[in-house]
This record gives C-alpha cells, sequence and structure tokens, in this order.
C-alpha cells in the first residue's frame, strides 16, 4: 500500500487529512483511486490525461516526469508526494 | 453562457474602440516640489541620494534649493536624529500647502561625524541579504550593486508621496515618517526570514554547504546556475515548464533521472536561493560551443541568455535609463460617461472576499487595489500598498495558488506566501472562463487599481486588457507589472529574474566581485520591481488627487493617468545607473585593495562584515592596529603607505581581477606588477589577521572598529527564532534596533511595515 502526501491546498478535499493510504499498480490508477474516495480531487490534480503543469509529483523523491509520468509503476511502501511548483518573474 | 453575461459580452465588445494611450513622463512637473536638507553627504548615503536623485529626474519633480525655498525653515522643528537625511515633499493647491516630512537614516547611530559607522556594504551584511545571496558560495557574500541603498530609496518616495496623498484627502495623521536602510532590507528579504523562521522544516538564513545528495549527483559534485559552455561563454537557462528541460537535456544524452534531479533544484532556485546540480549536467555543455547549446537550447524551446558584459549593456542604448525611465505613465482621452454605464454588471454575483483579521493602518486608507499576480514581482507590489493601508483584494485560481503548499508550511500555509500576501483578502476566480472574465469586471468596476503580471499579450486573449476595464471603469488606474517593459516585443526571452539579471548587466557587474561566475540567486529584480510598480501607483494616485484638487480650485487640469508600466528590467536599470556602468569597470584599486581580502572574517562565534568600500590608507593602518597585528609587520604596513602612491599612479594599468588572483593565489606573485615582497608579506599578513579575528567574538571586533569610526557589522547565520530561543540571528536583529520590525505571528517571523509614520 502507498502512501500519499496531500499538500495543504488540497486538505479540504481530504477532510484535512495530511497523508492517506491506498492500493494502485501506477500513479494514474492511484490518482482514480484517490478520486473514487475524495471526490474531485483529480480534476485538481490533473487536467485531461496529464499532471497539471503546475504540479509536481513524486515517488519516493523522485519525480514522475522523469520516469514514465503517469504510467509509472509504484511498489509497496512507496511513498508519493504532490508539491505544487515553484517559479517567478512574470511569465 | 447564461443571458445576463451574453448582453454584458455584447455590449462590451460593440463599445468604441479607444485611441491609443498618451505617454506622460515627468507627471509631476511643477506640481510637486523635493527639498533635500544640505549637510548629509556622508558616505553612507551616497548611493541612497543618487538613487534619489533619479527618480526625481524620472517623475519630473521640481528640486528647491535651500536659498530659494519659501519654506527654509522646513526642517527648523524636526526631532529625528542628527545623522539622518531629511527631506520633503510639497504641493500647493490654491493658496494651500501641503508637505510631507521625510527622514532616511540607519538604525546604527553614529558616533563620529568623519565617517558613517554603515555603508551598503555592511547593510548587507547586518540584514542578512549577504547570507542570502552567499548561500551559493557557502559563505556571506556582498553583492557589489547598491541593492539596499536603491529599494530603501523607492520605499522612502513612496511614503512621502502616500503621506502628501493622504494629507489632500484631509487625514494629517501621516504627515512625517521615517523609515531605516535596515527596515526596508528586512522586507526586502521577508520571504527569507519567514523561510528561516517557521515552526517546521525551517532554514538557515546561511544554510550549511549543500551536499551532493541535494544535487543527486552520481559523482558526488555539484553546481549553482549558471552555466558555462566551452567557448567559455557563461548564460543562463530559463523554462518554466518540465518539457523543454527535459527534451534539452536528453539531446545532451544525460540520463533522464539526472535530468530530474537538476529540475527539482531549478525550479526550487526562485524560493531557496541555491539551486544545486548535478554536475554532469555542466560536464556535457562543458563539450559544446555556445552556438551549438544555444541551437539545442531552440529546438527544445529551452530560453538561453548569455551574461552580457557591462560594456556591451552600455552599448545598448535600448535599454539604457534615458531611454526608459523605471516608471511609464498614460492618460486616455476621456470619452463619454454613458460608453461605462454597464448595467448588465450589477447582475454578477460576487463570492464575499475573505478579509485578513489584520489589516495595516496608512495613508493609503480607502484605496482599493485588485491584484491578479503570481509568484513574486506583482505580489510585492500590492503588499507594500497594503502596509501602506490599501485595501488589497487578490485573485487567486480555484483552489487557491499552488504556492500556498510550497515549504516550509506554518499552520498550513506556506510562509514564504504567507510572507508577501497575509494582508489581503482572497477571491478565487478561474479568470479564463467567460463567467470568472465577468467576475473580475465587476470587481474593479469599483476600485482604484489593477494589477497584474501576465505574460505579454495574456490580457488580450483573457478579454482584460486596459481597455476591457476602462469600459466598467473609467478611473481605474491599470497597472502592468511586467519583464521587459519597453523592451517586451524586442525581446524574446521569458521575463524572468535571472534572465533579465543575465541580460541587463547586472549578473556581470555581481560576477566582477564574486567568487563565482553570474548574478545572484536570490531575486534582487523581482522584489526591486515590486517596490518600483507600488511607486508607480502611488505616483499616478497622487497626481490624479492633485488633478482633482486643482479642478476644485477652478483649474483646467490634465487628464488622469490610466495606466502605468513597470518591470524588472526597469528595476534593473535603476539599480546599476547603466550610463554610467563603464566606469564601474575598473573600480580604484585603492578601493579594492582589501575588498577580496577582508569582505567578511570569521571571529570566534560568526562572521563580521568590514567597510572595504570608502577605505582609505589611513583607516586600514588603523584597522591593523586595532586587531593587534604584530610588529613584524611593520614594514608591511609602512610598505601598504608606500604602495598606495604606486597603486594610485599606474591604476589604469592594473586589471582588478589580475590583482585578484594575487592576493588569493600568492603562487603567482612571478606575474605581479607590483613589488613581490610587498604582496607576499601582504600575503602573510592577511593570514595573521584572519587567525587574530578567529580568537575574539563578534562583539569584542564591532565594539573596537566602531569606536574607531570604521564601518563594521555581525552577519546573521542561523534561525531567527523567537524572543527567549536566543539564536545569532535575533541577537543581531536586537543590536540592530529591529525587534519592533519583525513579530512572530501565525507561525513564523513576520517583516512589519519599514516606515513609521506620524502625524
Amino acid at each position: 500500500m502507498a502512501t500519499i502526501n496531500i499538500p495543504t491546498i488540497l486538505r479540504p478535499l481530504t477532510q484535512q487529512q495530511k497523508c492517506i493510504k491506498l492500493d494502485a499498480k501506477n500513479v494514474a490508477e492511484l490518482i482514480d483511486n484517490m478520486d473514487k474516495q475524495y471526490p474531485g480531487i483529480k480534476e485538481r490534480i490533473m487536467k485531461g490525461e496529464q499532471v497539471h503543469r503546475f504540479m509536481n509529483i513524486y515517488i519516493n523523491d523522485e519525480d514522475i516526469r522523469f520516469s514514465d509520468n503517469i504510467y509509472t509503476q509504484l511498489n509497496e511502501n512507496d511513498v508519493i508526494t504532490i508539491l505544487p511548483a515553484v517559479a517567478g518573474g512574470t511569465i | 453562457m447564461s443571458a445576463i453575461e451574453t448582453d454584458l459580452e455584447n455590449h462590451l465588445n460593440s463599445a468604441k474602440k479607444f485611441e491609443f494611450n498618451r505617454p506622460r513622463d515627468n507627471i509631476f512637473q511643477h506640481d510637486v516640489n523635493i527639498e533635500i536638507h544640505p549637510g548629509h553627504q556622508r558616505f553612507g548615503f551616497s548611493e541612497l541620494i543618487n538613487s534619489l536623485n533619479i527618480q526625481v529626474e524620472a517623475l519630473g519633480l521640481s528640486q528647491i534649493e535651500k536659498s530659494d525655498s519659501k519654506n527654509s525653515n522646513t526642517f527648523t522643528n524636526q526631532t529625528s536624529r542628527t545623522d539622518a537625511l531629511e527631506w520633503t515633499l510639497s504641493c500647493d493647491i490654491g493658496s494651500e500647502s501641503y508637505t510631507a516630512h521625510c527622514s532616511t537614516s540607519s538604525t546604527i547611530e553614529n558616533v563620529s561625524n568623519s565617517y558613517s559607522l554603515f555603508n551598503e556594504f555592511t547593510l548587507q551584511a547586518s540584514t542578512g541579504l549577504m547570507s542570502v545571496h552567499g548561500r551559493t558560495m557557502g559563505e556571506p557574500t556582498g553583492l557589489n550593486i547598491p541593492f539596499i541603498s536603491c529599494f530603501t530609496s523607492v520605499l522612502a518616495m513612496q511614503s512621502g508621496m502616500a503621506s502628501l496623498f493622504s494629507q489632500l484627502n484631509g487625514d494629517t495623521n501621516y504627515k512625517h515618517c521615517r523609515i531605516s536602510f535596515e527596515s526596508a532590507a528586512l522586507v526586502a528579504i521577508s520571504q527569507y526570514i519567514a523561510g528561516a523562521s517557521a515552526e517546521e522544516q525551517a532554514e538557515s538564513i546561511l544554510p550549511d554547504t549543500y551536499s551532493a545528495t541535494d544535487a543527486g549527483s552520481s559523482d558526488d559534485t555539484f553546481f549553482h546556475p549558471p552555466f558555462r559552455s566551452k567557448d567559455g561563454v557563461i548564460f543562463e537557462l530559463e523554462t518554466l515548464s518540465v518539457e523543454p528541460w527535459l527534451n534539452f537535456w536528453l539531446a545532451l544524452g544525460v540520463d533522464k533521472s539526472v535530468i530530474g534531479q537538476g529540475w527539482k533544484s531549478f525550479m526550487l532556485r526562485y524560493a531557496k536561493a541555491v539551486a544545486p546540480l548535478p554536475s554532469e549536467l555542466q560536464s556535457v555543455l562543458s563539450r559544446l560551443s555556445y552556438s551549438d547549446i544555444n541551437m539545442l537550447a531552440e529546438r527544445a524551446a529551452l530560453s538561453i541568455c548569455p551574461v552580457r558584459q557591462t560594456d556591451a549593456v552600455a552599448d545598448d542604448r535600448n535599454i539604457t535609463p534615458s531611454a526608459q525611465h523605471p516608471w511609464r505613465f498614460s492618460t486616455r482621452e476621456s470619452i463619454s460617461a454613458e460608453e461605462y454605464d454597464v448595467d448588465t454588471l450589477q447582475n454578477i454575483r460576487l463570492a464575499t472576499p475573505k478579509f485578513p483579521n489584520a489589516i495595516p493602518k496608512g495613508p493609503l486608507l480607502g484605496v482599493t487595489v485588485i491584484e491578479s499576480c503570481r509568484r513574486i514581482q506583482g505580489p510585492m507590489a500590492s503588499h507594500l500598498l497594503a502596509q501602506l493601508g490599501a485595501t488589497v483584494i487578490r485573485i487567486e485560481p480555484p483552489g487557491g495558488d499552488p504556492l500556498r503548499g510550497m515549504l516550509p508550511v506554518s499552520n498550513g500555509v506556506s510562509v514564504r506566501y504567507d510572507a508577501l500576501n497575509r494582508h489581503k483578502a482572497i477571491l478565487e476566480i478561474d479568470i479564463k472562463s467567460t463567467h470568472g472574465r465577468l467576475e473580475v469586471l465587476k470587481l474593479v468596476q469599483n476600485a482604484d487599481v489593477f494589477i497584474q503580471n501576465w505574460a505579454p499579450s495574456k490580457a488580450a486573449s483573457l478579454g482584460l486588457d486596459e481597455c476591457d476595464m476602462h469600459k466598467v471603469n473609467d478611473k481605474l488606474i491599470y497597472v502592468y507589472a511586467g519583464g521587459w517593459g519597453k523592451q517586451d516585443a524586442h525581446v524574446d526571452l521569458p521575463g524572468t529574474d535571472f534572465m533579465v539579471q543575465a541580460y541587463s548587466g547586472v549578473a556581470d557587474l555581481i560576477q566582477k566581485q564574486s567568487s563565482r561566475s553570474g548574478g545572484s540567486l536570490f531575486t534582487m529584480l523581482d522584489l526591486l520591481g515590486g517596490a518600483i510598480c507600488a511607486q508607480g501607483v502611488v505616483s499616478a494616485l497622487l497626481k490624479n488627487r492633485i488633478n482633482q484638487c486643482n479642478e476644485n480650485d477652478g483649474a483646467t487640469v490634465p487628464a488622469p493617468i490610466t495606466r502605468v508600466d513597470t518591470s524588472l528590467l526597469d528595476s534593473a536599470n535603476l539599480l546599476i545607473d547603466v550610463d554610467n556602468v563603464r566606469n564601474q569597470q575598473s573600480p580604484s584599486i585603492n578601493e579594492t585593495l582589501l575588498k577580496g581580502c577582508y569582505a567578511t572574517l570569521k571571529a570566534q562565534d560568526g562572521f563580521i562584515a568590514i567597510d572595504c568600500r570608502s577605505y582609505n590608507f589611513n583607516l586600514t593602518l588603523q584597522f591593523y592596529k586595532a586587531i593587534g597585528v604584530g610588529p613584524e609587520f611593520k614594514s608591511t604596513l609602512d610598505e601598504i603607505t608606500n604602495s598606495a602612491s604606486y597603486i594610485d599612479q599606474n591604476r589604469q594599468s592594473i586589471h582588478l581581477n589580475q590583482f585578484n588572483d594575487i592576493t588569493q593565489q600568492p603562487h603567482s606573485l612571478n606575474s605581479c606588477p607590483f613589488k613581490s615582497s610587498y604582496l607576499q608579506s601582504q600575503f602573510q599578513l592577511q593570514q595573521q589577521v584572519n587567525s587574530l579575528i578567529r580568537q575574539e567574538t563578534c562583539g569584542h571586533w564591532l565594539d573596537r572598529f566602531h569606536n574607531l569610526g570604521i564601518a563594521a557589522s555581525f552577519v546573521p547565520l542561523g534561525l531567527y527564532k523567537p524572543p527567549g530561543n536566543e539564536t545569532h540571528t535575533t541577537h543581531s536583529i536586537r543590536t540592530l534596533n529591529l525587534t519592533n520590525k519583525i513579530q512572530y505571528k501565525d507561525g513564523y517571523a513576520q517583516v512589519m511595515p519599514a516606515w513609521d509614520f506620524h502625524s
């Protein structure tokens, strides 16, 4: 079972839970399962089949975009962290 | 789309197209006077006065000579300190005169009439800026540009103008305003102070050395941006989305996991002022020429900008201050009122914004600002306006600004985010939707100011440009805090802090006096850009209020200011005075003799910084004597005096870098233009100085230096813990008399407004 760390801005959707535990084969399935339990959360993380540009998802500190993105496989005891992106300037 | 929305959309689209803006330079010509008290020209103020002068010229303030002033006793009733710079802003409406009394000083009171005990360099040390900038180098390091003086001058000017504005509104509670360099600097680094004080996961203001683990490097080495090509070109890379970064490095054959580690650091550099990247990334670039790297970056849609040399910048007339003042004000032709009368908007219902519990009181009381900005520059602008008493409503996307979740977090909110947004009411609106657009229009209908920092052309595509907004509120001041200002159309690069530093010459000036290449990862242009944006808003508010008052008095007045443009490039130009940048390339060896050697010194319990910019040889000798240099160096000290004349005579032929190389690497003495015996002993002298300083505490040395009139300062390094949990950093805040400028609330150290007003 994977552990998911929920960022502050998504906690209103998880009844303020900071972390939740779920089973899933890969990240895509994990987000689907999260959405079943906490409706509306998928929309906040993804746009269509892609993770929002301003959202980062890490599996044990590895950014999924540098693995197989939402199809990155999950293992037992993986820790998934969802973090909003940070940047500066005017864009 | 509902019937109401359709009606309104049709109405807005059918309304008459507006004429182009008319630019307005020197907006205060004949309206507002400035008088600076003579006799306060000590070294510590020179850069502040220089920056004030640039503002005076750009805004068209009339400078009053004391002898010509009808208010020549302006300063006689002042109760402020004698070592403060005092000045007034005044305007006349009919027979009434209004005056704002301004005072700018250091919190360190001078004991000597001959020397200042502070200057830009020691201010950067004492306030922690040197620690933030030094993060990439692992030790406190000065910025070779007058950031604090410049930031303070902008905040000082806006406090004076806000004071006049409130007086014209009949409020006499804000006639006097004081600001210190130190309190202004704390506002500038308030996000970093927040990060260094959070209850959980706080980061020291100067973190311990970053390890290769942070960079995810496979061979235990790392580097911070910028990057270097095989042919020696230093450059910055920029992207705000992951794909260009990934594709660029993949094309160079870098392993995906290494690219990922690099991305994590790279995108956090705006928040943390560090970006430890795996050394593999620099290794692959070192094998390619800049033109090849440029081509690959273009293919990957990754932005690239070389660190431009200051002489190239000086030759570029497009960006010199004469071509671009920090502010561009414009007005619109007046149009009959009925064209703005959009009754339909009355049917749009807005959610009630969540107002914070404590909102600062100040001279902008009653002014409403709507902000639709992300990240640093725009939020800093409206943060300053809120600290001056304006009501700020911030538009965030549904679910809130993602930066609310950025670590470290206290009470569920990012302290970095909160540091710039805690005074604002928040309204979540999807500005890309039709209904969201109408909500924004409804919101600005009764506002005074709208500020955005969207990418160029986004306003038009959203249907939220100034024309759209002036259709519903023709008095609105529409403000754009952009990246490149007038150059937006010519510079095809993202307008972000580090790109502008590289392009503008700021990065080159910094690297000239630094142990590393490139500019600073401290986001100085975003912060100063925010300050000049706020200053533009206050100027426009004041100008329009003066017009109103004159009109009420029966005078014919020009059309009101309805648009203000500022940018990161404008803030860079204000910071480095591009017109004079050539002169900054060959600093006097006299001034730099100690700079490379003794910028910061490690004492028993921390770092101290010594004034290295205003040094003269007399003070140098006093410095050596003060620390107890042994008699074996008597001949060296004599030679310092003798060499002074040699160095002065040969200044032009000695290149600064050559001198720094020599002082830092004694083995290169053979190629030295000075007498090698002198430099050899000078190097040994340095070793002894370092050793002596380590034997005593910072407090011991500072007392001794201050008694001699040598400017010197503590350098805060650690966490900003609340009172009762004393740290070196909180101790230094107390020493600077700044405890009233930091309030521990909501789980972190909040920086209070830099100004103090009274009636």
